[in-house]
């Protein structure tokens, strides 16, 4: 299997700042170049993604496994039945930079097939025991075990679940398993089961296939049911609908055009809200919040709910961005969502009601936008003593998808304590070792700039150890990167063409469940490009991905 | 969701208190295990720790106890304490594109393989013996952690596969519900869930198959995993020989005045299924690196990783730094107390090679030269009591001359060596494990 880099498309000049990184300095320079090439013509949406340019297609991900998410909307949508409770129990996908539906770490093991009999069989019970529920599911009355009530349960069924029209072996083999025991009620829910547990319908398959003769490109087309797969749960986290299979069925979804078009029907059909949810998750590493422990002496306002209220807030912004100010624009947003705790760390007057609530900040300084949530701010620091330096890796990684290389052995680098030396002070120092200043001339001028903020994403004017803050974080390469505090730091990233393409490459990685590869540099560029004409707005972004080859291909392997 | 069946032998003997019952609410040992019966039992701890306050001062005999190391002390003679072994080589040997420094230690740890941006590099050692003892026990392995993160490099440490990383089971609640959950049932109701989950796996095995044809090599990977899956699925659902454990006590994760509790709850759980022969291979983590529980209980306010970092030439932070390690390796010494329940003639422990160790040396540093490694139990003929040295090499250790006396050689010993040495008194026919060269002479025969 190949293992692909993530350092792919760093465009600042890392000047000094080689490291062990210095091997992807080739394969940044050719995208920078591609970047340069593919330019202004590559935005339009409907479907002509870079007239005369065919993209190549990236090796694709392996075998996508359902995320748990997945699994319970599925579920869901499926049969009615809420498995918010069992998919709990789930083991917990390991994320790869951010993202847990990274199908290269998708494996299905013991724990997995355990969890998932488990929840098999709780939601056939759950689905017997609701005699009205059952009735509309299954839509007729077995008289005896296997019989034409249930074959026809069994075909709709399967169709469903497994996103394509049922093959008879399949059919014929449930049939046989219902058959199995005497209680006719008693072969559904084995029925239920089993399908449950199929690797058709855990797994998304996608079928080898032969290119056609006279197709340019060398990845074959995925059929109407693969891309249909994909186009839900990229928009909807769930397995296509009704409407969606037909479409699958009767060649809408045969060229780019048709892909778009029923792409941007279906954003009208259904919210794209758990899928948001679940980008901005990964984008913003927000599970990291799950990890973080707080002195509760020095922070007693930190509790579960404070946690859970940061991630809605986040996610609720990266939502907003996507629906009116497009994912770019959310790095600028003048609005906080906040409940009556968050609202107390943003010195806000409480909100009514206990739900999150949307508060104009527009001329606030230091608040409104991605850099300014306490999400972001928290989960940069891991520990009670804000880092300049991890907020600074976090801007290279999460929005410049420029991740510096680690330190090099033996340097460890830690600092005094703060109440001994300047935070300011101490780095400044550092700095002044050139094995340490290749990377932290690039990462501490941002961080610094967002001292402002502490460890829970109040504003302060005095950091940990009683120094003032800095007032002024710089970005560096920029000639304007000065900057104060989060709202200003959003201001210049959102113009940066690195941000911008980073934000195609975000929505790339998660959308597409792998890491990109060089082959993908032609297809960043395009939707880099989407992503500089419309600040992100995601409707295109998503039209221009799935116009892509790298969404409807899959080459052979 | 092994199906257990009451022991015929308790029924006639009539009692159950015919069979010695141990405190914390272990079930009694099986009786008398077969000769090949042979565990292996890994014991993590997070964010290495300060080695002066580790390291007994002597090798030798009889080993002096430590700041640290009294927490085991009760354990000496059972215990070896082995220093010098180095990962670090192999850490340093990961993709460069994996920049953490924890990230490019924690899964070298059981792998000793270079980290990989989509996973460990390689298999790790459990898994690896784990494969080698497929079918003899309903559990392949137990992999279970006190607390947890979800990163694929900071938050995993078994891979059964290079990319297969293995999420740790948490909660004392699911640990007990895969192990026990339908012991309470009647022998009718037992056997016709067994019926019905092996029609069901059946069908899906075939599902799998007819599946596997149709696909491409790299799917048929997943595939293959999926099938072994299952199979092992089908084959945990057997009867157990040995009476199922209470419940274990609610407790809260999020409540660091819980985490002692829960971490012997799942001790308890461990220790049973290790004794009922549900498993043979355990790793147990206390947590994942870099992680950040606090500790209030221990009036330390600070998270764990914060404290590996705090400057030890500040006799309050080396304190602490002393105090959270001290506790974890009473949880290493609350696990061998579990694994001294009998079993036949002797105890759970004589079969057992037990490796308690953390990622790193000194936390601080990030460095996994001279890690700190404990070696128990009686497979293989080990004898505790002594601290011995592997060949290693001063000069890298940042250490003061007087604290280093033990290190000597000019090369450092990677831990890959101590791994093969395990799998070889399993009796498993390795030749070579990571970057492994050789044996570690002395721990086992």
């Amino acid at each position: 299997m190949g293992l692909t880099r993530h350092s792919l498309g760093v465009t600042l000049v890392l000047v000094g700042c080689g490291g062990d990184a210095s091997q992807s300095s080739d394969e940044a320079t050719s995208s920078a170049t591609a970047s340069d090439d593919a330019g202004a013509d590559a935005s339009s949406s409907d479907g002509g993604a870079g007239e005369g340019e065919v993209c190549a297609v990236g090796e694709p991900a392996p075998l996508r496994r359902l995320t748990a998410t997945e699994y319970r909307n599925t579920v869901r949508d499926l049969l009615g039945i809420d498995a918010s409770d069992l998919v709990a129990d789930f083991p917990v996908d390991a994320s790869v930079a951010g993202f847990a539906n990274n199908a290269a770490v998708q494996t299905l093991q013991l724990g997995h097939a355990r969890s998932y009999q488990a929840a098999a069989e709780a939601i056939a019970n759950r689905l017997l025991a609701d005699a009205e529920r059952r009735d509309a599911v299954v839509g007729c009355v077995p008289a005896s075990p296997g019989d034409d009530c249930v074959r026809a349960f069994v075909e709709r069924l399967v169709h469903s679940a497994y996103r394509r029209p049922a093959e008879t072996t399949d059919v014929e083999a449930l049939v046989a398993l219902a058959q199995s025991v005497e209680d006719p009620w008693g072969g559904v829910a084995l029925v239920v089961r089993a399908v449950l547990q199929s690797p058709r319908f855990l797994f998304r398959v996608e079928r080898p296939r032969e290119p056609a003769p006279d197709d340019p490109n060398g990845a074959p087309l995925l059929d109407g049911h693969e891309i249909a797969t994909r186009l839900s749960y990229l928009l909807w986290q769930s397995s296509p609908d009704a409407w969606l299979l037909e479409r699958a069925a009767d060649g809408s979804l045969a060229d780019a055009e048709g892909v778009v078009a029923v792409a941007r029907e279906a954003l009208e059909r259904a919210a794209v809200d758990d899928a948001l949810a679940e980008f901005a998750t990964g984008w913003l590493r927000l599970g990291a919040l799950d990890d973080l422990g707080r002195d509760p002496a020095r922070f007693p306002e930190w509790t579960p709910s404070l946690r859970a209220a940061m991630r809605d807030e986040a996610i609720a912004l990266v939502r907003a961005g996507a629906r009116d100010h497009g994912l770019l624009g959310a790095y600028t947003i003048a609005s906080v969502w906040v409940t009556p705790e968050l609202a107390t760390i943003y010195g806000l007057p409480a909100p009514d009601g206990d739900g999150l609530v949307e508060v104009d900040v527009a001329g606030d300084p230091d608040r409104g936008g991605l850099l300014t949530t306490a999400a972001v701010l928290a989960v940069t620091t891991p520990t009670d003593v804000t880092s300049p330096v991890r907020r600074g890796v976090f801007v290279y990684d999460a929005l410049l998808c420029s991740p510096l290389p680690p330190p090099p052995p033996g340097t460890a680098g830690e600092l005094p304590p703060p109440d001994e030396v300047a935070k300011i002070d101490a780095l400044e120092q550092h700095r002044s070792d050139p094995a340490c200043a290749g990377c932290h001339d690039l990462l501490d001028p941002i961080g610094l700039g967002l001292e402002r903020y502490d460890a829970l994403g109040r504003v302060r004017m005095l950091d940990e150890g009683g120094h003032p803050v800095a007032e002024h974080g710089t970005v560096p390469g920029l000639p304007d990167g000065s900057f104060a505090g989060g709202v200003e730091l959003g201001e210049r990233l959102r113009a940066m063409p690195e941000a911008q393409r980073c934000v195609a490459t975000q929505v790339f990685r998660w959308a597409m469940g792998r890491s990109e590869t060089a082959d993908d540099a032609c297809v960043l560029d395009q939707l880099a490009a989407v992503v500089a004409e419309t600040d992100g707005d995601y409707a295109e972004l998503v039209a221009a991905l799935v116009a892509s080859d790298a969404f409807r291909r899959r080459p052979s392997p | 969701m092994a199906v257990l069946r009451r022991r015929t032998l308790l029924a006639a003997l009539g009692s159950v208190v015919a069979l010695p019952i141990l405190e914390a609410g272990i079930a009694p040992a099986r009786a008398a295990p077969g000769d090949d019966l042979r565990r292996l039992v890994v014991f993590h701890f997070p964010n290495g720790c300060f080695l002066p306050d580790w390291t007994p001062p002597a090798l030798g005999p009889a080993w002096a106890s430590t700041p640290i190391l009294d927490a085991v002390a009760a354990h000496r003679d059972a215990i070896t304490v082995v220093s010098g072994l180095s990962n670090e080589a192999i850490a340093m040997a990961g993709d460069p594109a994996v920049t953490n420094p924890h990230a490019r230690r924690f899964p070298a740890m059981l792998t000793c393989a270079g980290v990989q941006p989509s996973g460990a590099g390689g298999t790790s050692v459990d898994q690896i013996v784990a494969a080698a003892l497929a079918g003899t026990t309903p559990f392949p392995s137990l992999v279970v952690a006190l607390t947890a993160r979800n990163d694929l490099h900071e938050g995993r440490f078994s891979f059964s596969a290079p990319d297969a990383p293995i999420a740790p089971i948490l909660a004392p609640e699911e640990l007990f519900a895969q192990l026990f959950a339908d012991a309470t049932l009647d022998a009718a109701e037992q056997a016709r869930i067994a019926a019905e989950r092996r029609s069901v796996l059946d069908h899906v095995a075939a599902d799998i198959e007819r599946l596997r044809t149709e696909l491409g090599a790299v799917d048929r990977t997943r595939l293959d995993e999926h099938l072994q899956a299952v199979r092992a699925l089908e084959q945990s659902i057997q009867d157990l020989d040995c009476e199922p454990p209470a419940p274990p006590a609610p407790t809260s994760a999020d409540d660091p005045d819980d985490r002692e509790a829960r971490c012997h709850a799942l001790l308890d759980l461990v220790a049973t299924a290790l004794a009922c022969d549900a498993t043979r291979v355990v790793v147990f983590s206390m947590g994942a690196t870099a992680g950040e529980p606090t500790y209030p209980f221990l009036g330390i306010a600070e998270g764990d990783h914060t404290i590996s970092h705090l400057p030890m030439q500040d006799a309050s932070a080396r304190e602490k730094y002393r105090a959270i390690t001290h506790w974890k390796l009473q949880q290493f010494a609350a696990l061998l107390d579990r694994l001294s329940i009998a079993e036949g003639d002797g105890r759970v422990i004589d079969r057992c090679a037990v490796v308690g160790l953390s990622e790193l040396s000194h936390g601080g540093s990030h460095d996994a030269r001279a890690l700190p490694v404990l070696v128990a139990g009686g497979l293989g003929g080990h004898v505790g009591g002594s601290h011995v040295a592997v060949p290693c090499d001063p000069s890298t250790l940042l250490l003061p001359m007087a604290d280093k006396q033990w290190c000597v050689g000019t090369e450092h010993t990677p831990l890959a060596n101590l791994w093969l040495t395990a799998m070889r008194a399993l009796d498993l026919d390795v030749e070579a494990f990571g970057d492994s060269t050789g044996l570690v002479e002395g721990l086992w025969v």
